[in-house]
Parts: C-alpha cells; sequence; structure tokens
C-alpha cells in the first residue's frame, strides 16, 4: 500500500513583490519517481530548496514523514531524510569516489571528535562496515572501477550517478534531483534511469526537475508542471 | 648566532602555522586572530603564574581553558559567517584583543608589558636558558605534530575537508557544520595558548608589541608560503620565516640594510609563491 511521504499544505512564496508560487498543494507517495516540469524561470529549483529547507516558506506546510518543515535548516532537514542533487553535481572534487561515498554516510563515530578519546574502537568498525556498504553500492551505479579516482576527474555524468549514490549512501528516503539528465550522453541517461528504477523498487521516493520530458516521462509515475504560481499535476 | 634560540623560535611558529593550519587549511577559514589568541595564551599564564604563584603546567591549564572559553564565544558569532566576513571579524576579534592588552594596564601592564615572568619548575627542577627551554618547546611541538599525524587521515578530518571544499554540499548530507567549526577552533586555541605560554616563561617578558596583527599576518604568510591542509607545508613555512632573517645576517651589510633587504626577499618569495604555487610549496588547497 503507497504511504504519503511528503505533503505539501497551501504553499506561498515571493521574492519582495514578485509572487512564485502562491497556496501550492503536492502529495507525493513513498516509492515513486516524480517529475516537475516549468519554463524557464518558473521556480523549480526554488520549489526544492523550500522543501530542502535552503529557503523558508512565506505561508503554508511542508510534511515528510512525520516531520513538518518550517523553521528548520538545511542540514536537520537532510538528516530526517530529504537528499538533494544540485544542477552542479554537490560532489567532493579532491576526495576519491570511495572517499566520497564514506563522508556521505548518514551516522559516523569518527565524526565525532569526542569518540576519538573515549569510543575509538567504534569508529574502526564503522569504518570498515561502511566501506563494505560503499563498495556494494559503487558496483551498483557500475562505478566500482572509479573508486579510487579523485571525484572532481569525473566526468559530468558520472559525477551525477556519484551524487546519486551518495545520497543513497546517506540513506536519504526523498530525493531532490535537479535536471539529473541534463548535458550527460545517451549511455550515462540510461544509466541513470536504471539506477533510478532501482531506488523506486528499494522504496525510494524521487522527485526530480527535468527538461528532458520524454526520458522523464519514460520512468516517472507522476508529473507535475508549474502553472500560474501552482503546481498542477498532470498524471 | 644562537642557533638553540632559532630552533625554539621555530618549535614556537610551527605549534603557531599548524594550528592556523587547522582552521585555514583543513576547514577553509581565513582568520587573522591567531595573535590574539596567542596573546591571550601568553598573558593568562604569566598572570596565573605571577598574581596567584602557580605552577607553569597549571597556569598552562588555566590558559587554555579560558583560549578555548573565548575561542567557542567568537566562534558562536561568526560561524555562519562565510569567506571575507569570516576573516573582517577575525580581524575585528585582533583589534578588540590588541586594544585591551594595550589599554587594561592595571592587569596587563599596559605599553610596559609584564617583566620578571617566573621559570618553569618540572619536578622540583628550574629551567634555566635557551637549551632547556628548547627541548621544552621541542616536547610541545611534538606532541602537536603527533596530533596532527594521528588526525590526517581520519574521518573527521575528512570531513572537515569535505566541507572547506563545498560546504553546500556537506549541509545537504545532513552534516553539522557549526559543530565541527567549533572544534577545530577550539583544538586550535588550545596549541595557540601552549605556544603563547612557552613564548612568555622563555623570555620572562611580554608586552602587546608582540600579538599585533602584523603577527597574525606572519602566521597566515607562513601557511600560505608552506602550504596548507597538510602537515609540511606549515612547517616548512614557520621554519623559513623564522630562519630567513638570521640567514640574511650572514650577508656582509649593515643591519639597516639588512632589515629592508629581508622585507625585499619576504616579498618577492610571497610574490612569487602566489603567482605560481597558488596552493603554497607543499599545500593541497588553495584560498579563493
Amino acid at each position: 500500500m503507497e504511504s504519503r511521504i511528503l505533503h505539501i499544505e497551501n504553499l506561498s512564496k515571493s521574492f519582495g513583490g514578485l509572487k512564485l508560487f502562491d497556496e501550492v498543494n503536492i502529495v507525493l507517495q513513498q516509492g515513486t519517481i516524480n517529475s516537475l516540469f516549468g519554463s524557464n524561470g518558473s521556480g523549480k529549483t526554488t520549489f526544492f530548496n523550500l522543501i530542502g529547507g535552503y529557503e523558508k516558506p512565506d505561508e503554508g506546510k511542508i510534511h515528510f514523514n512525520g516531520l513538518t518543515i518550517r523553521f528548520h535548516n538545511e542540514s536537520v532537514i537532510a538528516r530526517a531524510g530529504v537528499g538533494r542533487m544540485w544542477q552542479d553535481p554537490s560532489v567532493f572534487p579532491n576526495h576519491t569516489v570511495l572517499e566520497n561515498l564514506l563522508v556521505s554516510a548518514k551516522t559516523h563515530p569518527g565524526e565525532s571528535f569526542l569518540n576519538y578519546i573515549f569510543d575509538r574502537t567504534s569508529i574502526k568498525t564503522k569504518e570498515a562496515e561502511l566501506k563494505e556498504t560503499a563498495h556494494r553500492i559503487l558496483h551498483q551505479f557500475k562505478l566500482e572501477s572509479k573508486a579510487e579516482q579523485l571525484a572532481g576527474s569525473l566526468s559530468l555524468g558520472e559525477k551525477k550517478l556519484l551524487s546519486i549514490s551518495m545520497l543513497l549512501m546517506n540513506d536519504a528516503l526523498l530525493l531532490l534531483l535537479d535536471e539529473p539528465f541534463s548535458s550527460v550522453n545517451p549511455d550515462t541517461i540510461e544509466r541513470i534511469s536504471e539506477a533510478l528504477l532501482e531506488l523506486r523498487h528499494a522504496g525510494k521516493t524521487i522527485f526530480m526537475i527535468e527538461h528532458k520530458i520524454k526520458f522523464a516521462e519514460a520512468i516517472s509515475d507522476h508529473l507535475f508542471r508549474i502553472e500560474h504560481y501552482k503546481i498542477a499535476q498532470l498524471s | 648566532m644562537n642557533w638553540l634560540h632559532i630552533l625554539f623560535m621555530c618549535e614556537i611558529y610551527v605549534i603557531l602555522a599548524l594550528s592556523a593550519n587547522l582552521v585555514s587549511g583543513y576547514t577553509g577559514l581565513l582568520s587573522f586572530a591567531n595573535a590574539a589568541f596567542y596573546g591571550l595564551g601568553a598573558y593568562m599564564t604569566t598572570l596565573m603564574m605571577k598574581n596567584f604563584g602557580l605552577n607553569y603546567f597549571l597556569a598552562l591549564l588555566l590558559a587554555i581553558v579560558f583560549n578555548v572559553l573565548v575561542s567557542f564565544i567568537i566562534t558562536y558569532f561568526s560561524v555562519r559567517l562565510k569567506d571575507l566576513y569570516f576573516t573582517l571579524a577575525t580581524i575585528a576579534f585582533q583589534v578588540i584583543a590588541f586594544t585591551a592588552l594595550y589599554n587594561w594596564e592595571k592587569v596587563t601592564g599596559g605599553s610596559y608589558g609584564i617583566s620578571a615572568i617566573p621559570a618553569v619548575r618540572l619536578f622540583g627542577f628550574q629551567l634555566n636558558g635557551t637549551g632547556q627551554y628548547t627541548i621544552l618547546g621541542g616536547a610541545f611541538a611534538l606532541v602537536v605534530i603527533s596530533f596532527f599525524v594521528f588526525f590526517q587521515r581520519t574521518p573527521f578530518v575528512r570531513l572537515l575537508e569535505c566541507i572547506r571544499d563545498r560546504e553546500l554540499g556537506a549541509a545537504s548530507l545532513g552534516k553539522n557544520i557549526p559543530y565541527c567549526k567549533f572544534i577545530c577552533n577550539s583544538v586550535a586555541a588550545v596549541f595557540i595558548a601552549i605556544a603563547g605560554s612557552l613564548f612568555a616563561v622563555y623570555n620572562s617578558f611580554i608586552d602587546p608589541t608582540s600579538f599585533t596583527l602584523s603577527e597574525s599576518i606572519l602566521i597566515v604568510n607562513m601557511i600560505l608560503i608552506g602550504g596548507t591542509g597538510n602537515l609540511i607545508g606549515p612547517i616548512f613555512g614557520a621554519c623559513f620565516y623564522v630562519m630567513l632573517p638570521e640567514v640574511t645576517r650572514l650577508i656582509p651589510i649593515s643591519s639597516a640594510k639588512g632589515a629592508s633587504l629581508q622585507m625585499i626577499i619576504y616579498s618577492v618569495i610571497l610574490i612569487l609563491v602566489v603567482r605560481f604555487k597558488p596552493n603554497g610549496l607543499f599545500g593541497k588547497f588553495k584560498f579563493q
């Protein structure tokens, strides 16, 4: 049975005198792929920023998996399970692909300074566990051969795949993907599509902004379009 | 030429440069408040030893606690500031700290400074002379270097480097960025307090002119020339800056001309490094 993972109620947002959203209502079901279309400047990225806590709504409520997002900052919302892939994938260029995945882990005792004094064994154990998980994810995303390569040296398509795999490592429940298919070759589009379908199968919810409507339509369960300050469901 | 004195100064500046590297090299925050913390460490140790008759190590412990508390307050107000704004905030703090040290005559002695600082006593043995202080400084420098050697390849430093390279990316993974900055600034404040206390007991005299904005700029120059984000860069930068004046003294010219020559050499090297090695000679990270 499907369950709501994201429920947005009467969301409004303006910048100065410019109205962007007026009483937007939208519901996303868990384990679905959803695509958001709209013309340039219509506010697609801003809408994702509102869900992710990077912008605050003027009015309305955003309910995510039992949490009502209003004044929480982006880190708290990310810890609650909202993952974000930016248009320019936010990989860490000076670290290897494997390290990018390790740093994406939701919790790591090695990231707490006091654990180096009081609980050093748990750091080693967790690091070993995470390496195993990271290699499994890299295998799933066909990036295993790049594990020791610097993330900054990957192609854009590979960076996008890495960015999505980092969200998986981060245990995100809702993946907000900003143009995953843009500026990548057909092979990579296929790889990304396959990865997204696998994630849906694993119960993840995907919400993506996309201009390549044909590719998005092929894998999406629901389509949305921004029109006249509202978001309309197309199918 | 007193090579032991030079070695002692190298030890102090290695500690200072490594501390500056922790804040600037691993989190990308360019701080110009290092000399302020250096001065607070020196004054706190001195006041505890002179006014309350405390042993050096107990006075140092209190200086560390004081520096960490001040660092907490500064970080609290600056943690959301980025790039140039953070740097400006640290300059403001540096100026405030210097002004306080210079004008609070009743406590700090103002421009006259504080003299006759008691010597370090260790197990009933009083340290005397440059050689013994060099051993003490070397021991502390070794502790600080060992700390960085241990931490260099840990998940904590990996996270710091990711925050430095892409703070928004780290935030969107749910990382607690303010916590990391608090820890970095606090650990740096601990080590800078050690350097300040060593400086005070070695010279047995301190005054505010040793803790000016110029001193902070010097420390930043050390990590700019040596490079940041690793160990070798700050260590090289610190030793280079301490030893260069001694090397120029070997040139048979008057001391006035020698001082000018030093400034010319510093400037030329800085320009060349910034132009051709923007990461510093051994650095991993380039300041934007």
